[in-house]
C-alpha cells in the first residue's frame, strides 16, 4: 500500500479570509510540509498538537515552521514588566515593542511564510519543476533547492574525480540532463520507469539520467547517483558504439556507487564497501552457489546477483596498487582499441563489444594470470576477507534476515545498527515491529521512541508506537497505545492501513459516533 | 534486493491495435444503467473492452472504471504506430476510511453470527486496502509515465470541474498528452479521461470537451453509490484427506461436489446460453451447437490421449470440469486467446473464446489443448506437474498447444511459430559452427536435458531453445523417439520423476515437521541454543530453495535415466532427434 502523508494546501487568500481547517504549518528540510491544528515552539523544538496527541519536533529537522496562532497576552512575572505591561507594551524576538508592532511584524512573516510554502508546493509539481544548470550538467528538479544545490555540486566534483582518473571528457556544449525527483513515487510514475527500479542512465539520444531523493536513507539516493552517473561517465570514456562487458559496467558502477561523499568539504571517497551486496553474495557462497569466472567475464547482461560478484572483483582489482594501473589499462584497451576483434554486442545491436575470448585471453594476459581457476579461488578469499562494518550495512543484513524468516539473527544485526546510531528511521519501525512480534514490547517502545525523533511525522512510525504500547497490555498502556494509534490515524485520515486494528471504540472516536 | 538498471529505453507502447474500419456516423450517447449516467463520445468511438492500453498501467480488478470507448479511426504516428485515442469513464463515490471500515466491522460481524447458527448467507466485505476519493489519486496511484500539467477550474454543464492534462514526455517512442475532466457531481468525483498522442492533442481537444459537456446523470437519486458489502452464499468445500479416506468415500465426495457445482451453473446460465454434458465435462455454450459439440470432442480426445501416453504418471481424484464456450467478439479483442483455469478444489471452469485463425498459424483449439493438459496433469500428480523439469513441462505445453484433429485422429504438428523458430535456430546454429562464439542457439540434447529454468532461457537463444524443447518433446511424445530403440526413453524418464518428486516432497515435509517440533521446544531453549537452530533451519530452507530442488530431481532423472550413455548413444539420439526436426522446418 502506498502511503500518502495528507499535505494540504494553503493558499494566502484562504488563510485570510476563511478560517482554515489547520492553521499552523511545518516544513522539514527534505521538503515536506504538514498542516497541523497547534504547534507550540520551544527552545531546540516545536511540538505539533493534534486532537489525539502531540508530536515534538526537533528543530533541526525543520526548514521552517508557521503559527497563525497569535503570540496571546503576555503574563508579566514582576513589577517591571508589569509597568512595561501597563504602558501597552509586549516583549517580541527579545525587545519591548506596543503590542500592534508585535502583531503587525507577525503577520508581516506569516505572509511571507505563507508565500514561501506556496511557492514550495508549486514546485513540488513536476510542471513547475525546478531548473538549474552547473559546468557539465542541467537539472530539473522538484526537491528543495538547499537540497539540490549539494547534489548539483556533487555531481561536479565526481564528474572532476573521474574525469582526472580516467582522462573522460565531456563534448562541449552537451550537458547531461539530470531530473531529480523529490520521492520514489514521482520517480517511478513521471520518469516511467518500472518498481524495483531505483535510478537509470538512458544511454542513447537524448541522454538523460534519472533518480529520486531518499529521505529516509539519503545513502541510497548516493549510491544510485553514483551508479547511474558511472555508466554516463564510462560513456563518454568509451570510443562511440562501443559496450563494456557487463561486468565492468555494473562492477565499476557499483564501486563508485560505494563512494561517500562529505557535503562540507565537498571531497568523495572511494573504496568503500557495498554492504548489501556482500550479505547477499557471502550468503550465495555459503549455500555453495559460486559465480565462475570465465562465465562472469564473457556476459553481456547480469542479474542482480553477479552485479555483487562483479563489485567484488572490480574491488579487489582497483583496491590493490599492484593490479589498479592494470585493470585500467585492461578497461582502457576494451573501451578504445580499434584492433582488438569485435562483433554486435547483444544487449543492443546498435552498439558492438570485444568478443569475450579475446577479452578473456586479454584479461588473463594483462594480470599474468596462467589458471584462471587459481585466479578465481583467490577472488573467492578476497570475499571472505571483506566484513560488514556500517551500521547501514547491519541494517540490509537484518533486512535480509527478515525476508528469510531469520527473525532472531535479524534482531542482532537490528540491535548492532541501532548501537550505531542508524539515521535510517526504517531501522527503527522494522526493529520495533520484530520486538513486539518477538514480545517485547516494551524494548520495541524505546527503539520506536528513537525512531520517531529522526522521523516524527511517519504515521507507521506512531501507529507502531501505539501497537507495542497496547502489547503490554496493563490498562494504562493499552490507553496510552489506543492514544498513539488514533494520532497515526490523523496524521493521514484516508490510509486504511492505519485503521486496520482499531476496535469499535476507537471507531467511534472518529467518527464522533 | 535492490535493482539498478542501466537501460531503460523501453519502447512505450502507444496503442498499437491494428485498426477495424469503424463508421464515421454522427455518435449515439452512451447510457450506463446501471450507474447512472449518459455521455456522448466523439464520433468513431465504440464500446471497447476495459482496461487502460497506456505501458506501466497496473492491471487487474478495477472498482473505479466504468466504461471504455475506441476511437476506431487510428492516428499514423512518426514512430509508426497506429495509435488508437481511448476514452475512460471513472468514478470516485465519496467515502471515508472510516466508512469503510465501519462497513468491514459489520461485514465481520455478520460472518461470525452466521457461522454460529450454522450454514446460510454470510456478508462479504467488497472494498479493502488504500480508499481512493478522487482521480489525482487515482493517476497517480495507477499509470505510469506522466505528470500533471496545469489545471484549470471551469463548470461543465451543472457541475464544477477540473480539467487537468496528463503529460507523457519520458521512455516514450511517441509523447502523448491525455486530458482528464473530473466533475464534482453530489456523491462523489465523476471522470472522463481521452488519451491522445502530443501530435493530435490540440486538434482533438473540441470532441473532448464536447463529451465532457454531454455528460448527464439520468439516475433518480444520483449515481449509483455500490454498496461495501454484499450478501452472498457460504460455499464450504469439503476436506478430502488421502491419508484417512477410502478411494470410495472420496469418489462420493467428489461426485456430489460435481453434481452441485454443476447445477449451480446450470441455474446461473446467462440467457441465451444453452448446455449439454459429454464424459468429463459440463459444456455451457453461446456460439451454434455444432462448434460447441467440436470443441467438447476436442477436449474429450485429449484427455483419451492423454491417459495412453501418460499413464501410471500419478493417481490422482478427477475433478468435474466445465467447459464454456463463447462466441467471438471483435470488442473482446484483446481477451481473445484467454482460455483459462479458474477456482481451486473440486470444480474446475475452462473457458474458451471461439477465435477466428489463419490455417497453420496456431491451432483452433491451442489454448483449450493446453488447459486441458494443465488440468489433467494437475489432476492426476500435482506435485510431479509442478516440479517437472522446464524442458519437460514448457516442451509438452509448446507440443500439446499444437493438437489438431484431422481425419478423425489427433496430430501434433508445429505451428507457424515453431517452425519459423525452428528454421531461424538451424540457420543460427550454423553460422555459430563457423566462428564457435557465445553459445550454440539450438542446444545439444545431451545438454538441454540437465539445464535448469535459469539457463533455459537465459541469453538472445531462448526462443530457439523454447521452439527446440517442444520440438523434442514431439518427437519423444509422438516422433521416431516414442517408439523402436528410444521407446523407453521418456517413459523411463517420468517413472523416475515419479519417484524423485514423491522422495523430494516427503523431505520437505517431514523438515517442516521438525521446524514446528523446534519452534514449540523454543521455550526450553537458551539464546543462543535458539538462534544456532533458526540458522540451522535456514541452511535447510536454502537447499531447498526452488532452485535447488529443481537442480536436484533435474540431475538425478538424469542420472538415473541416461547414467550409462555413451558419447555416442547421445550422437546418435540427437541426430535422430534433429532429423526429424530438420523434417517439420519444411
Amino acid at each position: 500500500m502506498t502511503r500518502c502523508l495528507r499535505v494540504a494546501l494553503v493558499s494566502f487568500a484562504a488563510m485570510c479570509s476563511l478560517p482554515a481547517a489547520f492553521a499552523d504549518s511545518v516544513l522539514f528540510r527534505d521538503g515536506r510540509y504538514f498542516e497541523v491544528p497547534r504547534i507550540e515552539e520551544a527552545e531546540k523544538t516545536i511540538t505539533a498538537h493534534f486532537k489525539h496527541g502531540a508530536i515534538a519536533i526537533d528543530k533541526t529537522l525543520l526548514q521552517d515552521w508557521f503559527a497563525m496562532t497569535a503570540a496571546g497576552e503576555f503574563e508579566p512575572r514582576n513589577d517591571d514588566e508589569k509597568a512595561k505591561v501597563e504602558k501597552g507594551l509586549v516583549p517580541f524576538d527579545g525587545k519591548w515593542m506596543p503590542k500592534a508592532q508585535r502583531d503587525q511584524t507577525i503577520a508581516k512573516r506569516n505572509k511571507e511564510r505563507i508565500e514561501a510554502f506556496e511557492t514550495h508546493k508549486q514546485h513540488s509539481e513536476w510542471r513547475s519543476r525546478y531548473k538549474g544548470e552547473t559546468p557539465h550538467f542541467t537539472f530539473e528538479y522538484t526537491v528543495p533547492p538547499a537540497i539540490a544545490k549539494g547534489y548539483m555540486d556533487l555531481f561536479e566534483v565526481y564528474y572532476d574525480v573521474f574525469s582526472k582518473e580516467w582522462g573522460a571528457k565531456q563534448p562541449s556544449g552537451k550537458k547531461l540532463p539530470i531530473c531529480f525527483y523529490a520521492n520514489m513515487d514521482d520517480f517511478q510514475r513521471i520518469s516511467g520507469a518500472g518498481g524495483g527500479v531505483l535510478g537509470y542512465f538512458r544511454f542513447v539520444e537524448p541522454l538523460e539520467l534519472n533518480f529520486f531523493y531518499e529521505r529516509r536513507d539519503e545513502r541510497l539516493t548516493l549510491d544510485v547517483l553514483f551508479h547511474e552517473t558511472n555508466h554516463y561517465l564510462f560513456h563518454l570514456f568509451s570510443k562511440e558504439g562501443v559496450q563494456l562487458p557487463a561486468w565492468i559496467e555494473e562492477g565499476m558502477a557499483e564501486y563508485y556507487g560505494a563512494s561517500e561523499w562529505d557535503p562540507k568539504s565537498k571531497k568523495m571517497s572511494l573504496g568503500k564497501l557495498q554492504e548489501g551486496r556482500l550479505i547477499n553474495l557471502v550468503d550465495a557462497m555459503d549455500g555453495g552457489d559460486n559465480q565462475d569466472l570465465r562465465d562472469l567475464l564473457d556476459e553481456p547482461r547480469i542479474d542482480a546477483l553477479q552485479y555483487a560478484w562483479s563489485w567484488t572483483l572490480c574491488h579487489m582489482l582497483m583496491e590493490n596498487k599492484a593490479t589498479r594501473a592494470k585493470f585500467k589499462e585492461y578497461v582502457g584497451k576494451l573501451a578504445k582499441d580499434t584492433k582488438l576483434p569485435k562483433e554486435t554486442w547483444p544487449g543492443n545491436s546498435n552498439f558492438t563489444w570485444v568478443k569475450p575470448d579475446a577479452a578473456i585471453d586479454l584479461f588473463q594476459k594483462t594480470f599474468g594470470i596462467k589458471d584462471l581457476e587459481a585466479f578465481e579461488a583467490e577472488w573467492y578469499a578476497y570475499i571472505r576477507k571483506l566484513e560488514v562494518q556500517s551500521d547501514r550495512g547491519f541494517h540490509d543484513a537484518a533486512m535480509f534476515c527478515l525476508r528469510w524468516d531469520r527473525p532472531l539473527r535479524a534482531a542482532k544485526y537490528f540491535e548492532k545498527a541501532v548501537e550505531m546510531y542508524s539515521k535510517n528511521p526504517s531501522t527503527y519501525l522494522e526493529y520495533g515491529q520484530l520486538l513486539v512480534r518477538q514480545d517485547k514490547p516494551m524494548e520495541a517502545v524505546r527503539i520506536l521512541e528513537l525512531g520517531l525523533k529522526l522521523d516524527p511525522m511517519d504515521p507507521y512510525m506512531v501507529r507502531e508506537l501505539g501497537r507495542a504500547h497496547r502489547a503490554q497490555e496493563t490498562e494504562d498502556k493499552v490507553t496510552r497505545g489506543k492514544q498513539y494509534q488514533l494520532l497515526a490515524w490523523e496524521l493521514d485520515p484516508n490510509d486504511l492501513g492505519l485503521i486496520s486494528d482499531f476496535d469499535e471504540e476507537m471507531l467511534a472516536k472518529i467518527t464522533g459516533s | 534486493m535492490r535493482n539498478h538498471l542501466r537501460n531503460r529505453w523501453i519502447a512505450a507502447t502507444c496503442v498499437a491495435v491494428v485498426g477495424l474500419t469503424g463508421s464515421l456516423r454522427a455518435q449515439d450517447a452512451f447510457t450506463n444503467e446501471a450507474v447512472g449516467y449518459k455521455v456522448r463520445p466523439p464520433d468513431g468511438y465504440k464500446k471497447a473492452p476495459g482496461g487502460f492500453s497506456s505501458f506501466g498501467f497496473s492491471f487487474g480488478a478495477d472498482r473505479y472504471l466504468l466504461d471504455t470507448f475506441e476511437n476506431t479511426r487510428g492516428i499514423a504516428t512518426k514512430s509508426g504506430w497506429d495509435y488508437k485515442p481511448r476514452m475512460y469513464t471513472l468514478w470516485f463515490p465519496a467515502r471515508s476510511a472510516v466508512e469503510i471500515k465501519k462497513a468491514e466491522l459489520e461485514a465481520e460481524k455478520a460472518a461470525k453470527e452466521s457461522a454460529k447458527e450454522g450454514d446460510g448467507p454470510a456478508v462479504s466485505f467488497l472494498v479493502g486496502g488504500r480508499v481512493i476519493q478522487s482521480f489525482e489519486e487515482y493517476a497517480k496511484d495507477r499509470i505510469t509515465g506522466f505528470y500533471f500539467g496545469d489545471e484549470k477550474k471551469q463548470t461543465i454543464g451543472e457541475f464544477p470541474a477540473t480539467l487537468r492534462p496528463m503529460i507523457f514526455e519520458k521512455l516514450q517512442n511517441e509523447p502523448q498528452r491525455w486530458l482528464a475532466c473530473s466533475l464534482n457531481v453530489p456523491g462523489g468525483e465523476f471522470t472522463i479521461l481521452f488519451s491522445a498522442p502530443e501530435s493530435h492533442a490540440d486538434k482533438l481537444r473540441a470532441d473532448f470537451m464536447n463529451a465532457f459537456k454531454s455528460f448527464k446523470i439520468v439516475r433518480d437519486g444520483g449515481l449509483l453509490i455500490p454498496p461495501l458489502t454484499e450478501k452472498i452464499d457460504v460455499e464450504k468445500t469439503p476436506e478430502i484427506d488421502r491419508d484417512t479416506m477410502s478411494t470410495d468415500q472420496i469418489k462420493q465426495i467428489l461426485a456430489a461436489e460435481r453434481e452441485k457445482a454443476f447445477k449451480k451453473a446450470l441455474d446461473s446460465m446467462e440467457k441465451g446460453w444453452k448446455s449439454f454434458e459429454t464424459e468429463h465435462f459440463l459444456v455451457l455454450y453461446e456460439t451454434e451447437q455444432k462448434y460447441a459439440k467440436q470443441a467438447a470432442q476436442h477436449a474429450e480426445d485429449l484427455r483419451a490421449w492423454l491417459e495412453t501416453k501418460f499413464a501410471g504418471i500419478g493417481d490422482g481424484f478427477e475433478q468435474s470440469q466445465i467447459l464454456k464456450v463463447y462466441k467471438y467478439d471483435s470488442s473482446n479483442s484483446s481477451n481473445i486467446s484467454i482460455t483459462f483455469r479458474t477456482g481451486s478444489g473440486p470444480t474446475v471452469q475452462v473457458i474458451h473464446f471461439r477465435q477466428p485463425v489463419s490455417k497453420g498459424h496456431e491451432a483452433e483449439f491451442s489454448n483449450l489443448n493446453t488447459s486441458v493438459m494443465s488440468n489433467w496433469f494437475s489432476q492426476k500428480n500435482e506435485e510431479l506437474y509442478q516440479r517437472m523439469p522446464r524442458w519437460l513441462g514448457s516442451g509438452l505445453d509448446g507440443f500439446i498447444d499444437d493438437a489438431e484433429k484431422t481425419g478423425g485422429k489427433l496430430r501434433f504438428e508445429a505451428d507457424e511459430w515453431e517452425r519459423d523458430r525452428m528454421i531461424d535456430g538451424f540457420n543460427a546454429q550454423k553460422k555459430w559452427e563457423k566462428d564457435k562464439v557465445g553459445e550454440p542457439p539450438m542446444k545439444e540434447l545431451r545438454d538441454l536435458l540437465k539445464m535448469a529454468s535459469k539457463e533455459l532461457w537465459q541469453g538472445d537463444s531462448w526462443t530457439y531453445t523454447s521452439a527446440q524443447c517442444a520440438s523434442v518433446c514431439r518427437y519423444l511424445v509422438e516422433g521416431p523417439g516414442s517408439r523402436g530403440k528410444y521407446a523407453a526413453v521418456l517413459r523411463n524418464y517420468i517413472t523416475h520423476l515419479y519417484t524423485l518428486v514423491d522422495e523430494v516432497e516427503k523431505r520437505l515435509k517431514a523438515e517442516e515437521e521438525e521446524r514446528k517440533k523446534l519452534s514449540a521446544a523454543q521455550d526450553s531453549m537458551s539464546d543462543e541454543e535458539k538462534l544456532a537452530a533458526e540458522d540451522e533451519a535456514y541452511k535447510k530452507k536454502r537447499k531447498d530453495a526452488l532452485d535447488n530442488v529443481e537442480k536436484e530431481i533435474l540431475d538425478k532423472a538424469y542420472a538415473l535415466t541416461f547414467g550409462d550413455w555413451t558419447d555416442a548413444d547421445w550422437r546418435a539420439f540427437h541426430n535422430s532427434w534433429e532429423q526429424y526436426a530438420a523434417g517439420r522446418t519444411k
